[in-house]
């Protein structure tokens, strides 16, 4: 595994509540000295990550967030530096179909080979990898150049080498990712639910994601 | 006409001239509390923000969470009503203001009843004060009606020595909106509570342009004290005159009953308030400015504090670079806990046997200062010099995620009990000092290094040491883990009855279970944990 600099195994916890989250994945952790300046995410960024996960834009980027710390800026600014190619040939032909396609046809073309044809397979250009990296954050707060690479040879033209492997963004990243809501569950360590939580039925999928229309 | 009815008519005339001399309280009850208050600030504690006409902006609601806790912070701590010598009503003088008597005197919330008050089996009425124990009575006579034992921190996390090594002491107190509804349902019972089969929902306030008394919903407070000594400068601080009892075997075996007179100097106050806005409550907390020394500014003086006097750290122990063996920080006391202790007592100069050396990770939030700035500026404008501007907000915590309704109660999101708050990790370094958060060059107990992005760390500010007071100056920016960096709702939403269920934030709750015979604490603990279900182990 190809590791940015100043990452090395040293920065793999392993003991605490905070090593524990991360014992499972192996991953490292990103420095704050390695972590690129934050850009703002555009609209057009939110409503991609909206139409890649199903999940209503409000939900993503709400009004108010803890801390004032916006994840659709943390992970836009990641493939802004991660994967910028990919990233604005996606913005563009986002704003080309945005008004024609569903959502769900604007994920097909991102992340299908043959947006007609459900067996396609993946998309292999820049796009593909834009949209795919995108999603992983978005759902697990993980960068996965390494996977990437290892699974879609071609991306290493897509993806620089400080960024051609997989790190987890930040705690905050992996505690927000989408999976652990997806699950109605939460990572080890960190729950909004309250004590005694588990003896009841988790709380419906829709409060979750309060904006977003579930079938 | 005859005698009788001659003292009849003249009682009369002085009967109505009286009245036409009283001051017209039934039309402005709170006129003396106008004319003594800043400005810019109510002289009765608000309901809520006001949610309708803020902008849904981090920057404004943060700021509109900050303005509000100060504006609690000075009406609580107004003085009360004194309606009969040594008798106060909690509600503000109409004769005194903020400025009264360099700070001392007894404030509105220091009025309202204490936990081991309000949660024993017999509850006395609201306003009683609290029973002396028979010690003070004995050896100090009945010279003062507050009495302040405890020094554990919250969790048992240990006691806080300070820089004169005595313990910092902490009370918690409730207002009368939570006594009505402790009464009503009996909560200061077990069989009370066993009988509730639903999360309390403690009383909310509502937001109105012109507060009106004991309108604001529930508000508990927990100060922190200091025993203040000859090299303090009492009017820096607001004081009492209070006895400072250590009960016998408690926490310990071992330690002995006591009893002193002291002057306690106001160190800490957190202020918990529910309102329609913020139905996981809006937590605040405010410090006096001397407790400690920032770490950022430690850093930037390479590692060495600056020679001053503070409440908590001892600048003259501090013999090396911070966090070295020759200057640690934030360290629990060694056992025993035991304020009557070697060397304690002795004042033997060893930190690292008595502690504690308190440091604050980070500054305060960013809205907080900005109204840091603007309370400052309305006291000085207001009433010149007080002992309030010697006070600080920290920051405040509030839900960022509910079901809004306007002004009305809003909904707690199932997905999301405790709301999404923010501030994410909020301390008091004389309340929550070792809970403090990660600071940079810090590693987990095998070693390795703390993420950057979980470190408390002050940001922002180039070149500037930490001030309270300043609106561009350096703020927190937060971190740390759960579970193990302070969350005053975090920590809180764990609290239940002694049935289990949800007691809606306030952990006081538990303690009716003190106030029973040992042998039935048992019986009962078993059976709430034999039912296996919300019970804690």
């Amino acid at each position: 595994m190809t590791n940015p600099t100043n990452i090395g195994r040293r920065t793999i916890l392993k003991g605490g509540a905070i090593g524990t989250l991360y014992m499972a994945a192996g991953l490292p952790v990103l420095a704050v000295a390695d972590f690129p300046k934050i850009e703002k995410a555009p609209l057009e960024f939110v409503q991609i990550s909206s139409a890649l996960l199903g999940i209503d834009a409000s939900d993503l980027l709400r009004q108010v967030a803890p801390d004032n710390h916006s994840m659709a800026d943390e992970y836009y600014s990641i493939i802004y530096h991660g994967c910028r190619s990919g990233l604005n040939k996606m913005i563009a032909k986002y704003r080309k179909v945005s008004r024609r396609l569903s959502p769900q046809q604007i994920g097909n073309l991102f992340l299908r080979a043959d947006s007609s044809q459900p067996n396609a397979g993946i998309r292999q250009d820049e796009i593909g990898t834009a949209a795919r990296l995108s999603m992983q954050m978005w759902l697990f707060g993980i960068w996965y150049g390494g996977t990437e690479m290892n699974h879609n040879p071609e991306s290493i033209s897509a993806i620089p080498k400080k960024y051609q492997n997989d790190f987890v963004l930040s705690s905050r990243a992996y505690k927000e990712g989408w999976i652990w809501r997806f699950a109605q569950s939460h990572p080890m360590g960190y729950s909004q639910l309250k004590f005694g939580h588990w003896a009841e039925p988790p709380p419906a999928l829709q409060s979750y994601m309060p904006g977003t229309q579930l079938n | 006409m005859s005698l009788t009815r001659m003292l009849k008519t003249s009682t009369l005339i002085v009967l109505m001239s009286l009245s036409l001399t009283q001051p017209t309280l039934a039309a402005n009850p709170h006129k003396g509390c106008t004319s003594a208050k800043p400005k810019d600030f109510n002289c009765l504690p608000n309901g809520d923000i006001d949610y309708v006409n803020t902008q849904k902006t981090y920057d404004h609601l943060s700021r509109a969470y900050a303005d509000f806790a100060w504006n609690d912070f000075l009406a609580l701590n107004f003085p009360a009503k004194e309606v009969a010598p040594g008798q106060y009503l909690p509600e503000p003088s109409d004769q005194y203001g903020l400025n009264y008597n360099q700070g001392s005197y007894r404030s509105v919330w220091q009025t309202y009843i204490e936990d081991q008050d309000l949660f024993q089996p017999e509850l006395p009425e609201f306003g009683t004060p609290s029973q002396i124990p028979a010690i003070c009575q004995q050896t100090h006579g009945k010279t003062t009606p507050k009495v302040a034992s405890a020094y554990m921190q919250a969790n048992r996390m240990g006691p806080v020595a300070d820089i004169d090594k005595n313990y910092v002491r902490f009370n918690v107190v409730f207002n009368r909106k939570m006594y009505d509804y402790v009464k009503a349902r009996r909560l200061n019972t077990a069989a009370g509570q066993e009988a509730i089969t639903q999360s309390l929902e403690w009383p909310s306030g509502r937001y109105a342009d012109q507060p009106e008394l004991d309108d604001a919903g529930a508000i508990m407070i927990k100060a922190s004290w200091k025993i203040l000594t000859a090299k303090d400068t009492k009017e820096d601080f607001h004081h009492i005159k209070s006895y400072v009892y250590t009960k016998k075997d408690y926490p310990i075996p071992g330690v002995e009953e006591s009893c002193a007179l002291e002057t306690l100097g106001l160190i800490g106050l957190h202020i918990v308030h529910r309102s329609n806005s913020a139905p996981q409550w809006v937590w605040s907390t405010f410090e006096h400015r001397d407790n400690a020394p920032w770490m950022s500014d430690i850093k930037r003086a390479d590692g060495r504090p600056e020679n001053k006097r503070y409440h908590l750290f001892d600048s003259a122990l501090c013999q090396g670079q911070i966090g070295s063996a020759d200057c640690p920080f934030n360290r629990i006391p060694d056992h025993p806990w035991n304020p009557g202790t070697e060397p304690l007592k002795t004042g033997a100069l060893d930190v690292k046997t008595w502690g504690s050396q308190i440091v604050r990770t980070a500054a305060p939030g960013k809205a907080a200062l900005a109204a840091n700035h603007a309370a400052r500026k309305a006291l000085k404008r207001g009433l010149g010099k007080t002992v309030w501007e010697n006070y600080f907000l920290v920051n405040v915590q509030f839900p960022t995620l509910t079901i809004p309704h306007g002004n009305d109660p809003h909904e707690i999101n199932p997905a999301y009990p405790i709301g999404l708050p923010s501030t994410t990790f909020l301390i008091n370094s004389s309340m929550e000092s070792f809970i403090q958060g990660f600071t940079t060059g810090d590693a987990t107990t095998n070693g390795n290094k703390i993420p950057d992005s979980d470190l408390m760390l002050t940001t922002g500010g180039k070149g500037d040491k930490v001030d309270p007071w300043n609106v561009r100056g350096p703020h927190t920016r937060t971190g740390g883990a759960n579970r193990n960096t302070s969350s005053c709702v975090g920590c809180h939403a764990d609290a239940s009855m002694v049935n289990g269920i949800d007691s809606g934030f306030v952990f006081s709750v538990e303690s009716v279970l003190k106030h029973q015979d040992k042998h039935q604490n048992k019986q009962q603990r078993s059976k709430y944990t034999s039912q296996g279900s919300k019970s804690k182990p």
